[in-house]
């Protein structure tokens, strides 16, 4: 069976020949290529091949990796919390790339003011050039398409996409700590947003995927996992706009993958009306048995081995959690193997190297 | 043709349809520009959106923060 045919019968909740296997691997692709995380975040070219490196390293028994270029995130002109013009992100020449929340930087009025002037009013055109921006969406997006022509001679799925989340999810990014207020304060403002709004959130990323004829839609929650927020004011602030997103890529026959870290077990239930076979879960923190218990029938799980045994555990450990993450969800399909979240730009590559190992021996169907 | 063939023209199809389209093509604007609009766009219910339009407001809105 081949990767793509692995990948695709798991999404479906069907048993293919073993786990499919995909750790979700961005920095550390610059780490084994020897790049500062930054160069590799804002060369196309050289993620590219840092990708491509990765790939061959491990053998190209990975079977789906996001091939994509962070420049494409931190250059993006539509409002998205990657994006370098509506928010404040550094660059440092040696280690990741920061997010930089400053609180009270916007006050309450901030929902009133989005609504009038649109998500326009968070740019700055000082954080970025203008002249980086156009060079993204002209010379780097063609060098981009010239490497996925290449990629596509490959047996690997590769599931990058436009990603996207509910409009008082990335103004809490904007508030800082206080969005947190914002939501017990004044929910009605952020109703208002989340109502207003999410058309436009939709139809960026509709436009994307028609753009990079993509049939990938992405959907990344931060704020209100259930380590922020109560089930109670998850249903009422985030849960109808977030099915509304989901509904609308499912009927454009897309596969939607959810990218949910901290802990959503709590909030498991809400998921389970939504058709099956369409859909893939990236977990981080959440308990993966209790997942594959209420969900296993309606969607794909994909998790999720802590970042914190890739970085510092050993290769036994690493196989211990492989083994227990296959027994608990790999029954009847609907199951990939992958690290919580991103492997860490410092996960030993031994230990990736034993997650795979795990899939393609003891993942067996 | 095999299914994902298919659900690619079904989508670019759906793309063109006229309603549709103008009806995210306002989505969009009022994402960027909310209630009031940008004078850029004479009726922002009414202008189709594009990239090139998104670089001509930076572009105007740089050089109002270079003056401020």
């Amino acid at each position: 069976m081949t990767s793509k045919e692995r990948f695709w019968k798991a999404v479906h909740l069907d048993e293919p020949d073993r786990v499919p296997v995909s750790p979700y691997i961005v920095y550390l692709a610059a780490t084994l290529a020897g790049m500062a995380p930054a160069e590799f975040g804002w060369s196309v070219r050289k993620s590219h091949k840092a990708l491509r490196d990765i790939y061959e390293y491990f053998g190209k028994e990975i079977d789906a990796l996001n091939i994509q270029s962070m420049r494409f995130a931190f250059a993006d002109v539509f409002p998205s919390p990657y994006s370098a013009l509506y928010f404040n992100w550094e660059f440092p020449p040696n280690t990741l790339p920061q997010f930089v929340q400053k609180g009270a930087t916007y006050g309450p009025d901030l929902y009133d003011r989005i609504l009038e002037e649109g998500f326009t009013s968070l740019i700055l055109p000082s954080r970025i050039s203008i002249e980086e921006i156009r060079e993204t969406y002209t010379h780097q997006s063609q060098e981009h398409l010239e490497w996925m022509k290449m990629w596509e001679e490959e047996d690997v799925v590769n599931i990058a996409g436009p990603t996207t989340t509910i409009p008082s999810d990335m103004l809490i990014y904007a508030r800082g700590t206080e969005g947190f207020l914002d939501m017990l304060l004044c929910p009605e403002k952020l109703k208002e947003v989340n109502d207003l709004m999410t058309p436009g959130m939709i139809a960026v990323n509709k436009f994307w995927g028609r753009m990079a004829d993509s049939n990938i839609q992405k959907i990344s929650i931060q704020n209100f996992t259930a380590d922020l927020v109560s089930p109670t004011v998850f249903e009422d602030l985030c849960w109808p706009w977030m099915k509304k997103i989901v509904e609308e890529f499912l009927e454009e026959n897309c596969t939607v993958i959810l990218h949910l870290d901290g802990n959503w077990t709590p909030l498991l239930h809400f998921f389970e009306d939504l058709p099956p076979r369409r859909i893939i879960m990236e977990l981080e923190n959440t308990d993966m048995k209790k997942a594959k218990e209420i969900l296993g029938n309606t969607l794909c799980l994909k998790g999720n081995v802590p970042c914190t045994d890739l970085a510092f555990g050993t290769v036994t450990q690493v196989e211990d959690r492989c083994r227990e993450l296959i027994d608990e969800c790999a029954g009847g399909g609907g199951f990939i193997l992958s690290s919580g979240c991103e492997a860490p730009a410092n996960a030993k590559l031994e230990n990736i190297e034993a997650m795979i190992h795990m899939a393609t021996t003891y993942g067996t169907y | 043709m095999d299914s994902r063939e298919k659900d690619s023209l079904l989508r670019k199809a759906r793309s063109m349809s006229g309603k549709k389209k103008d009806d995210e093509e306002k989505a969009i604007l009022f994402l960027l520009w909310g209630r009031k609009g940008w004078e850029g766009y004479k009726d922002p219910t009414q202008c189709g959106f594009s990239i090139e339009k998104l670089f001509e407001f930076l572009k105007a809105q740089k050089k109002a923060d270079s003056r401020s």
